[in-house]
């Protein structure tokens, strides 16, 4: 019983917010389809299809597989009673945590496999910490 | 379960099920015709002639060996829930994506195409 009076009491006044942001598809694990020397960019593109982005670095021709989840979460917490004797009380927190996936090719200038990397970021989990202090 | 319960259970769904649902589209640039890539001829077709296909690129990139021209074709979708205390909302944003690469007389040498504008969803953060 308490919680049907406290909630509509508190409603507008506490609120917890949850927002996913996908963008782009899933990027796979490299296999073994690509070699370091043999794969061309004609076969990286026929296996993997257009990238996210194409960017010349240092005389070599990245592209660039991504996706993107970003999770965001708000909890507010108010007392809008007290408006009315001229101030009030609010607390609010919030966190967000963006993971990529992330693949990248470098190719020669003869649009030849020179490099590859990868990266799975959204196997994170969205509470694990980004550092460890020791 | 006793009418008491019942009815709590009723006022319970009432009270914290209440709210508002919402859902929304965006596109961004023109959608993209796969069927127009047949048309195309590596080492022949000339940038010139995919501007004349596809129309201007949204971007265009300088690469160590000549040019690249993306096209791109953005769909995203949200759906929003607001509850009494808990709102929730998902965004989902897929592209269809053609990248041609040119080499530096402007002509063909490849291009990847990607078609995933399509399968961009309504869904819930979880």
């Amino acid at each position: 019983m308490p919680i049907l009076i406290a909630g509509p009491l508190l409603g507008g006044c506490v609120t917890y917010q949850v927002v996913r942001n996908l963008e782009g598809t899933d990027v796979a694990a490299p296999g073994d389809e690509f070699q370091v020397g043999k794969t061309t960019l004609e076969d990286a593109l026929a296996l993997l299809g257009a990238p996210t982005t194409v960017v010349e670095l240092e005389g070599q021709d990245l592209l660039l597989y991504q996706k993107i989840v970003m999770r965001q979460k708000r909890l507010s917490v108010g007392l809008p009673v007290l408006d009315a004797l001229g101030t009030s009380i609010s607390f609010s927190a919030s966190g967000g945590r963006a993971n990529y996936d992330t693949l990248a090719l470098f190719f020669t200038p003869d649009r030849i496999l020179r490099q590859v990397v990868f990266e799975k970021g959204t196997s994170q989990p969205y509470k694990k910490p980004t550092s460890k202090e020791k | 379960m006793s009418s008491t319960s019942g009815k709590l259970i009723v006022l319970f769904i009432l009270i914290f099920l209440s709210g508002c649902f919402g859902f929304g589209k965006n596109q961004d640039y023109q959608p993209l015709d796969a069927d127009k890539l047949e048309k195309l001829v590596k080492g022949q077709t000339t940038a010139t002639e995919v501007g004349a296909l596809f129309g201007a690129p949204a971007q265009v990139v300088k690469m160590s060996n000549g040019n690249a021209y993306i096209y791109t074709h953005s769909v995203a979708k949200g759906t929003a829930v607001w509850l009494l205390l808990v709102s929730l909302a998902n965004y989902d944003t897929q592209y269809d994506q053609i990248i041609f690469f040119f080499d530096n007389n402007d002509i063909l040498t490849h291009y990847g195409a990607s078609f995933d504008a399509r399968d961009s969803s309504y869904g819930f953060p979880f």
